[in-house]
């Protein structure tokens, strides 16, 4: 598994200064959020769509970030990259197995997802977990095999603690 | 366990008989003469299962539709593979190339929606492609594209993707889901070694000062406009 975890405080502000402090508890964020002002312009990796739609089967709402239709990136690799995924620490407290459900589903859907083809794919994905007590978030930054995701659980136990 | 009608259960097994006798040509040192006919056959048999499975969409359930078109993907599967052999053998690289990307697709489809089975019984044969293009093929580049999606469709449904539940790459009632880019923005197109696309190859190279193609390292056939 090859994962870093880093502070992603600077949230705080990206967000306050889209008028988006607060919206956000359980949602994807594009990944240009650093440097774009306009909503409209925010990017997001095509395969949330699939997430989004997968979540939603399972009763598990999820939401862009903005309101308006996004705009979806293609990779070209074989890789997978999928996006960055908020999860408010309002929402964690509410629904402590959320976090659980969701690594499930996209684990689920990547062993699918790579059925019939030859072995050593990387998947590539963000997760980020709104502290408890705290108005600071950590980013997981997962780079790794399928194999790994489901590992990612238990080091956002460790986290959260 | 899936119920299935009669008439399906003998579509498996004729599906079976059919494949046994084409994978026994689809051997590079078999006759040309006889994987040409072995195409035809498979050509004929895929048409003739599509009729089936389509004049039974309103009768079948889903897990039926999606088995018809399990098989008929996996036999244009069996099909591409002994294209690739027959096109190795006339000298037609960039074909051999595209029938081999073809068949690996559809082994993917096959092993991601196969409703009897959770797709490892074809690990042999996902191998065995793989095998051909490590062996047969050089190590190709590829010119890959990165492009912001901005409009595409459900080929299942007709609506927007971002709006209906279909998952690209699903079957549903027999058809596949595709996710259609209607609308889309360039943004670069660079050279990779595993790219999503592999049909996106790299046509020529340079050899000894000179641009040839990727596949024969000779200089490639000029078409009648002269291109």
């Amino acid at each position: 598994m090859n994962y870093q975890i880093e502070d992603y405080n600077e949230l705080n502000d990206l967000l306050k200064n889209l008028n988006l402090a607060g919206t956000e508890q359980f949602c994807f964020l594009p990944e240009n959020i650093n440097h774009i002002k306009d909503e409209g312009e925010f990017i997001y990796p095509d395969t949330t769509t699939e997430l989004r739609k997968l979540l939603e089967k399972e009763n598990t709402e999820i939401k862009y970030l903005m309101e308006k239709k996004p705009l979806l990136r293609t990779r070209k690799s074989a890789d997978w990259f999928g996006p960055t995924i908020l999860f408010g620490s309002t929402l964690i407290l509410q629904n402590p197995h959320l976090i659980d459900i969701t690594i499930s589903i996209i684990s689920s859907y990547l062993y699918d997802f790579f059925k019939g083809t030859a072995g050593g794919e990387t998947v590539k994905f963000d997760l980020v977990i709104g502290q408890k007590n705290k108005k600071g978030y950590k980013k997981i930054s997962y780079n790794g095999s399928i194999k790994g995701v489901e590992e990612l659980k238990e080091i956002i136990k460790q986290i959260e603690q | 366990m899936i119920a299935l009608r009669t008439e399906v259960k003998e579509q498996f097994e004729y599906f079976n008989e059919v494949i046994k006798r084409a994978e026994k040509i689809a051997v590079f040192t078999r006759d040309c003469d006889l994987q040409k006919e072995q195409i035809e056959i498979l050509v004929t048999y895929i048409d003739n299962l599509t009729n089936f499975k389509n004049e039974n969409k309103e009768k079948y359930s889903e897990e039926e539709l999606n088995l018809l078109l399990c098989l008929i993907i996996s036999a244009d599967a069996v099909q591409k593979e002994l294209q690739m052999v027959i096109s190795l053998k006339s000298n037609e690289m960039f074909v051999a190339w595209a029938s081999l990307v073809q068949a690996q697709n559809n082994v993917s489809i096959v092993a991601r929606n196969h409703p009897l089975s959770d797709g490892k019984y074809l690990n042999g044969y996902v191998h065995k492609l793989m095998a051909f293009e490590q062996t047969l093929f050089p190590k190709m580049f590829f010119s890959s594209v990165g492009e912001i999606i901005k409009k595409s469709i459900c080929s299942y449904c007709k609506i927007d993707y971002e709006e209906c539940e279909h998952i690209k790459g699903k079957m549903y009632m027999g058809e596949l889901c595709v996710r259609e880019i209607h609308e889309a923005e360039l943004e670069e197109v660079s050279i990779v070694e595993n790219p999503a696309n592999k049909m996106c190859i790299q046509i020529e190279e340079d050899f000894e000062g000179k641009t040839v193609d990727s596949f024969t390292l000779v200089k490639r056939k000029e078409n009648s406009d002269g291109k």
